[in-house]
């Protein structure tokens, strides 16, 4: 079988064309990373300088001295008149400030780091709130006194879109795989062999998921490099909690930044094979390699399409968005919710299961809700699997 | 070793391709003559399990081919009527991977060695097959049939595209095969089984009109003056020649 799974490899698999598609796929996602970063990625090497020096934890003290600083900064960049309009000196702008950065910056950098004092500690009332009081077994007092940039985590947990590039690419290399058989001819003769039917398919299962597995460690390996040259996420930054990242205030006690992405790369996988065997399945029922990437991307984008609106329309307080609005407001947040539980394909954001604990009732039982798209993708493969052997049944 | 199909019948919506055949094939050259769409590719699929019979069945040794699956598969070498392969491999590696799909072991290349001899590919097997005329894929094709030695070998229009020379030799290669195996080799050529086939099996709509060993032919065609049996083949399908044809 390792020989068959070589050879279906280099049937549809390694081919020049694919080579060059994966190199398409990755400028595209290094673009798309770029342009979703590109304001920290300029301001990176000044904020790395001040949160080095200010260290990684805080105290009472540390926070005082902060806000005297920000506010002599404050006297020395702002006139402030008589009706209270503060209007700024320009020729103090530039000038380098306590830290080596230029004051205006600075100014920006100490009220970030205030801002993040005043979030931990809002996140330590609130956890001992929600665990004390109210019992939620998702939480547990925390006595939490890190200070981070929390421009950097925002922009690491809120640009993960590798699971989408890694089905893409899983899209484009196993399309062909039937389809090419039956375009040349071959699928009979393949399947009139000691392998037989059975044979053959396993092996282009098997081919898939070790399609899928590559590419997964292929983009994601890229991705962490990426997120490492272009805004600075170190093995040390991955482990900062995840509550510091703006939209994830209320996740689970415990979660780090290194768990959100443990998560996603596991839902990577899992959606991309699911993505793997639905393609699969499509090639041997449309036995045209053209039509069957046509169809699966068609597919794949209706599958996607209520979560790409959802950060980019209905989360996006812009007014010129609401005119892109498909469905008013609260039928559409209705939309996500029943999306969220059923569509296999959206644990691909997988940020929106660790923004908070989310949980889906079945039989009186309450599970996690990303059990709702794992069912639904075990159920979508047993009728994949259902078409298969109808299929053979017909002949080959 | 006998290969038998039982009242076979194969609707293709309302039109009849097989109208209840029943045949026994044993060792030797079987020749399906017929015109286009008599059904002759029809049985050799029904024969490879390619299509399921609409009613009937195929046994093999006393047993349904359905049953045996795998194993009856197996046995078979099979050549479709048409045929192409992955452009970007070469002709050695398409038959390394039909071979290992065959059961053989990847690392004994002789049957592979003196089969592309035997086509006259040996000497462009590492050349990739999307350099390869359409006559040499035809003879690629009728190579990766040979491999694994099968017992049943099923030959659909194998002679398309090849010239005088490469046809004289396929047929030393059919003469040869025919000793050890059962070999249906399905053609509108008769030039291909007259000095190959042992039987002749003459096809038209469906039906099997005639099954005979080639002997029983030669007698006829003595008997009728006819020079070919050609001539004796359009006779029975009910197709005469007209001047206008220019073949009288």
């Amino acid at each position: 079988m390792k020989l068959m799974v070589w050879y279906e490899l280099k049937k549809y698999v390694l081919t020049k064309r694919n080579i060059l598609l994966l190199i398409i796929l990755t400028l595209i996602m290094t673009g798309v990373l770029v342009r979703s970063e590109i304001v920290y990625i300029f301001a990176r090497a000044e904020s790395r300088i001040f949160y080095e020096q200010i260290g990684q934890t805080f105290s009472g003290e540390t926070r005082q001295k902060l806000a005297a600083e920000r506010e002599k900064l404050e006297k020395e960049l702002f006139d402030v008149s008589a009706d209270g309009i503060k209007t700024v000196r320009q020729e103090e702008t530039l000038k380098k400030g306590k830290y080596g950065i230029a004051q205006i910056r600075e100014y920006g950098y100490l009220r970030d780091a205030l801002d993040c004092i005043e979030a931990v500690e809002t996140r330590n009332r609130n956890t001992e709130i929600l665990s004390e009081q109210m019992g939620n077994p998702a939480y547990e007092a925390e006595k939490n006194n890190v200070i981070a940039d929390r421009s950097m985590l925002t922009a690491a947990a809120q640009h993960m879109p590798v699971g989408v590039f890694v089905c893409i690419a899983c899209i484009f290399f196993v399309g062909s795989s039937f389809s090419t058989e039956y375009e040349r001819r071959l699928f009979p003769v393949v399947c009139i062999s000691p392998y037989g039917y059975w044979g053959v398919c396993t092996a282009k299962i098997l081919t898939g998921i070790l399609v899928a597995a590559v590419c997964n460690l292929y983009f994601w390996g890229w991705y962490l490099v990426l997120q490492n040259c272009l805004v600075g996420m170190s093995l040390r930054n991955w482990a900062l909690p995840l509550f510091l990242a703006e939209g994830f205030e209320m996740c689970p006690s415990g979660a780090a930044m290194s768990d959100l992405l443990a998560g996603q790369f596991v839902s990577s996988i899992f959606g991309s094979v699911l993505t793997v065997i639905i393609v699969l399945a499509m090639s041997r029922l449309i036995k045209r390699s053209l039509y069957t990437m046509s169809a699966a991307f068609v597919l794949f984008g209706i599958v996607l399409l209520p979560d790409m609106m959802y950060p980019m329309v209905y989360h996006n307080y812009a007014a010129e968005m609401k005119s892109w609005y498909i469905l008013p407001e609260p039928e559409f947040y209705k939309m996500i919710g029943l999306e969220k539980l059923l569509n296999p394909l959206s644990a691909l954001q997988f940020q929106y299961y660790m923004e908070e604990p989310r949980y889906m009732r079945i039989l009186g039982y309450q599970y996690p809700a990303y059990c709702g798209p794992l069912m639904m993708a075990l159920a979508l493969i047993g009728i994949v699997g259902v078409c298969l052997f109808w299929e053979k049944k017909k002949g080959l | 070793m006998k290969l038998q199909m039982k009242d076979i019948t194969k609707k293709y919506g309302n039109k009849m391709a097989l109208d209840h055949v029943s045949q026994q094939f044993d060792k030797g050259v079987y020749g399906l003559l017929g015109p286009n769409g008599a059904g002759k590719t029809t049985l050799l699929n029904i024969i490879a399990t390619v299509t399921a019979a609409t009613s009937g069945e195929v046994v093999f040794e006393g047993k349904n081919v359905y049953e045996m699956t795998e194993e009856y598969r197996g046995m078979i070498g099979f050549l479709p009527q048409t045929i192409d392969f992955y452009e970007h491999f070469t002709g050695y590696d398409m038959m390394k991977y039909m071979y290992h799909l065959k059961g053989g072991n990847a690392g004994n290349t002789e049957q592979i060695d003196v089969l592309l001899k035997r086509v006259h590919l040996f000497e462009v097997k590492d050349n990739r097959i999307g350099t390869y005329s359409g006559g040499m894929k035809q003879r690629l094709g009728i190579a990766q049939a040979f491999l694994g030695e099968p017992r049943i070998l099923l030959l659909d229009e194998p002679t398309v595209g090849l010239d005088l020379e490469e046809r004289a030799a396929f047929k030393n290669m059919i003469r040869e095969a025919g000793k050890n195996m059962t070999l249906l080799l399905s053609t509108h050529i008769v030039s291909d089984i007259d000095e190959t086939a042992d039987y002749v099996l003459i096809m038209n709509d469906g039906h099997i009109l005639e099954s005979r060993e080639m002997a029983y032919y030669r007698d006829i065609l003595a008997e009728k003056g006819l020079d070919n049996l050609e001539r004796y083949y359009l006779h029975l399908t009910g197709r005469e020649l007209h001047e206008a044809d220019g073949l009288v």
